[in-house]
């Protein structure tokens, strides 16, 4: 089986934030997600260029909901992290617990 | 007022249309508590962002389109140009005073409209940057061939003609190429703004 492709810094977050939100992940929640949780407040443009990256490498899908008059009639665009986002997700987090492994970095700070 | 429709014009340009429509629709609902500036801002920026990933995604690609619809624009100027003084040559024989502007409409405004329009038509997902690459293509070729003329020019010792008629000249070239692009472009897209 092919190893799942190498994830960025922010495509990690914002498949993290796509699996805190469960079914309710569309743009505005994902940014939210992102802002309450990292103290950061990524563009909407980032979050959408790489919302479609990670579409197009398998990692989410997407799917449009129902119209909504609050919207001006536009649907919301929902996401959800497929099997092979998990996995490069866990991965991902997986190196960097062995990076940080032995690492006294309190010690580091208060030096 | 935020025009939404505007917004969702100018996104369906670099995206799908019903991608432009959702993200339309999340920016008016934040724009609800932020503000038309933050809006527009965001709405800008989303273009831009699209528009940069699909000039950056495939550069060689881009470099080829770019040299398509460069050379197809010279091309049909060319050969448009040649119908027109063959045409005038078999019917008046003498060079008549509408003559330069017809060949200036057909080298500034009808070849890179209609190239500008083809290209969108061949390259509809990629339609905005491959017109970007283009338009940029077109400014380089100008300002070289400026670079050269002036060489030239200082070789034989004549004054230095300016600048200002390549300038107007590369101008209204990428302005027409970039209208043939955009229109096709909201044209192929236009179903899915109506009702909206």
């Amino acid at each position: 089986m092919p190893s799942p492709a190498p994830l960025g810094e922010f495509e990690q977050v914002v498949l993290l934030a796509i699996l805190r939100l469960d079914n309710n992940a569309y743009g505005v929640t994902i940014r939210a997600e992102i802002a309450a949780c990292t103290d950061r407040e990524p563009a909407p443009g980032a979050i959408y260029i790489t919302l479609d990256r990670l579409e197009e490498k398998g990692l989410v899908t997407s799917r449009f909901g129902e119209p909504t008059p609050q919207r001006g009639g536009r649907s919301k665009r929902y996401f959800t992290v497929t099997a092979a986002g998990v996995e490069a997700v866990t991965r991902a987090q997986e190196s960097y617990q062995r990076l940080l492994r032995g690492l006294k970095l309190g010690e580091a700070f208060n030096a | 007022m935020r025009n939404a429709a505007t917004a969702h014009r100018l996104l369906s340009l670099v995206s799908a249309p019903e991608k432009a429509a959702s993200i339309v629709g999340d920016l008016e609902e934040e724009a609800s508590t932020r503000g038309q500036r933050w809006f527009w801002r965001n709405v800008l920026h989303t273009a831009a962002t699209h528009l940069g990933r699909d000039l950056s995604k495939a550069p060689l690609r881009m470099i080829a389109w770019a040299f398509w619809g460069w050379s197809g624009s010279w091309a049909l100027a060319q050969l448009f140009s040649l119908a027109v003084a063959m045409w005038r040559s078999r019917l008046i024989g003498n060079i008549p005073s509408w003559e330069l502007p017809v060949h200036a409409a057909i080298y500034l405004v009808i070849a890179p409209f209609l190239c500008g329009w083809d290209q969108a038509r061949h390259k509809l997902g990629k339609a905005m940057a491959a017109a970007c690459a283009t338009v940029m293509l077109m400014a380089v070729v100008q300002l070289v061939s400026v670079y050269l003329s002036n060489l030239q020019v200082q070789r034989i010792g004549q004054p230095w003609p300016g600048m200002e008629w390549p300038f107007l000249q590369t101008l209204a070239r990428t302005t027409f190429f970039l209208a043939g692009s955009i229109l096709f472009r909201m044209r192929a897209t236009a179903g899915s703004h109506a009702g909206r």
